[in-house]
């Protein structure tokens, strides 16, 4: 009958209450004269009701704990993430004026030395102390004072004979005469300070007071070449300042870490110490390490897990293989129910896509 | 997201109103209230879209987390539910496009109920052959929602097995309730199709 399909699609939206009680009416009258649409009506009745009846599934027990587990880990990403930003926003709005002219001191003060070192005869180095009170504020004069205890450091950058040993150089003369270089150091944090660019001198007021304390960062470089390598830890306490101390300290973790290298090299070595973290790995005691390594690539397998194979190494069995990111829960809830089982990395880390597994099998006890 | 969620519910009182709020300060306590809360309707609408347990499992706890990533953009002028439901329904169809790529290539087994966790829903019938008849029904019932298209499979989990208001799927899945009651309709007759093929009659 013409115009059939038209009326299904409104007897279908009639189970749903969609249509008007004019339409309804309609619908009705047209059923009881067409008995094709009568028989349609009363199958879609039937499909309904069996959609209707489908048994419901319950979802499995540790599903809570599993989302939450996941939400804890979302906020500490975000922690971290929220850190970085505020460290970024931080060196972009609070920093600068402070930084800035730090960082233009530290620079500009480098380039001086670095002029004058390259015309200064080494000899100078002696009256260092004398010098540098009588005529505190000639450029001229204070410079060799100033550089003097620094003149092996500064000399690397500057075509050194000898680059490899400027730590030693400093801290010789300085175990020798720790008194006189805490002088020769006040003074030259002073001089250091008033020789200070003139483009950055507006800016860096408050701080030129604090160069005569020691505390600022941009001379901290120069200052703590000639003061801090001076001395041992336990000689330098009583009579140093507090930056001096803490240039102290630095200087000692550094060459605790790597004496004789500099710290380029050493940030470079200790990078390639840090093992990539690609793979998730378990370890799992049992009473029967071979029957158990069995049922661990069984499960592995169940849970879609390829290249699954087995390895005996020490008295240990490890059961390799490479699981989703999905599956990975699931492997482990069954891994539990093997034997006492402890991870080595957490799985709730594991990338999408593909991850290595490792299960280290050994004998309970 | 929230913004298809915003159509849906209308002005009705949320009563996931205080939960989400203190969700979306970060309290994980009354997140996991909404968990259990909805972790049982979540499974059940992805189970029926994808077919499958496991991935219905896995498609709960992605929304789940899912929503808490974003929870501090939901404006609340939608229903809590609603849209974590868009969400489930949404991941439920990424999933089956996953599935059909992953069949393709031949990396998924075609029975994926049968891995590792498998929950066979407790019967509570006398007879064993009614038992066995009602549970035969119930596969030939989901063998032919899974035949359908996805489009078409959506609409009829969610009106015929979920009961949701056609504005309601009409906002979770961004259709005028025209389009959702003619697909409505096609999904019933293609299942109706399907069914007589399997059954013999309904």
């Amino acid at each position: 009958m013409k115009g059939c399909s038209e009326i299904r699609e409104r007897l279908s939206a009639m189970l749903d209450g969609m249509v008007t009680p004019d339409e309804a009416r309609e619908l009705q009258e047209h059923l009881s004269a067409c008995p094709s649409c009568a028989a349609s009506f009363e199958d879609l009745k039937k499909v309904v009701v069996h959609l209707q009846t489908l048994e419901q599934v319950e979802p499995p027990p540790w599903m809570t704990q599993k989302v939450m587990a996941g939400v804890r880990s979302l906020d500490a990403e975000s922690d971290r993430a929220g850190f970085f930003r505020r460290l970024f926003s931080l060196s972009h709005m609070k920093i600068p004026v402070g930084a800035v002219a730090a960082a233009i001191l530290a620079v500009t003060t480098y380039f001086i030395f670095e002029g004058m070192l390259s015309d200064m005869p080494i000899e100078k180095t002696d009256s260092a102390v004398e010098t540098g009170s009588k005529v505190p504020d000639s450029r001229k004069v204070a410079a060799p004072g100033t550089v003097a205890p620094d003149l092996p450091v500064r000399k690397p950058a500057a075509a050194a004979p000898a680059p490899a040993k400027p730590p030693v150089g400093k801290a010789a003369p300085a175990a020798q005469e720790p008194a006189a270089g805490k002088g020769q150091k006040e003074a030259t944090g002073n001089r250091l300070w008033q020789e200070g660019p003139p483009a950055a001198k507006t800016e860096a007021g408050p701080l030129l007071k604090k160069g005569g304390d020691y505390t600022p960062p941009a001379p901290a470089p120069s200052v703590s070449r000639g003061g801090g390598i001076r001395e041992p830890a336990g000689t330098a306490a009583p009579e140093h300042s507090k930056a001096a101390d803490i240039s102290v300290q630095g200087r000692q973790d550094k060459a605790a870490s790597a004496p004789g290298e500099y710290p380029a090299t050493r940030a470079k070595k200790s990078r390639a110490y840090v093992p990539p973290k690609s793979e998730t790995s378990f370890h799992l005691s049992a009473a029967n390490p071979a029957a158990s390594a069995g049922q661990v690539m069984t499960f592995m397998r169940e849970c879609r897990g390829r290249n699954v194979r087995k390895d005996t190494a020490g008295g240990k069995i490890i059961v390799r293989g490479e699981l989703s990111a999905a599956w990975l829960g699931r492997f482990f809830d069954r891994l539990k129910e093997t034997g006492e089982l402890r991870e080595k990395d957490p799985p709730a880390t594991a990338p999408d896509g593909y991850a290595p597994v490792t299960v280290e099998i050994t004998a309970a006890g | 997201m929230s913004n298809i969620a915003e159509e849906t519910g209308g002005p009705r009182v949320d009563e996931d109103r205080e939960l989400a709020l203190l969700s979306q300060k970060g309290d994980h306590d009354a997140f996991e209230q909404l968990v259990v809360k909805h972790q049982k309707k979540m499974v059940n609408i992805a189970f029926r879209i994808t077919g499958s347990y496991e991935d219905a499992c896995d498609v709960a706890q992605d929304a789940f987390i899912a929503a808490y990533r974003e929870i501090k953009r939901f404006e609340l002028r939608s229903r809590f539910s609603t849209w974590l439901y868009t969400i489930t329904v949404n991941l439920s169809k990424n999933r089956l496009k996953q599935i059909k790529t992953a069949r393709d290539r031949n990396e998924v087994p075609i029975h994926p109920e049968e891995g590792c966790l498998h929950i066979d829903p407790p019967s509570s019938e006398p007879s064993a052959l009614e038992a066995l008849e009602k549970r035969d029904l119930q596969k030939a019932v989901q063998d032919c929602i899974s035949k359908l298209e996805a489009d078409f499979r959506v609409v009829v989990v969610l009106r015929d097995i979920q009961g949701f208001a056609y504005n309601e799927i009409g906002g979770m899945l961004s259709l005028a309730d025209g389009t959702v009651k003619s697909r409505l309709f096609r999904a019933r007759e293609m299942l109706k199709k399907c069914l007589t093929g399997k059954l013999g009659e309904i």
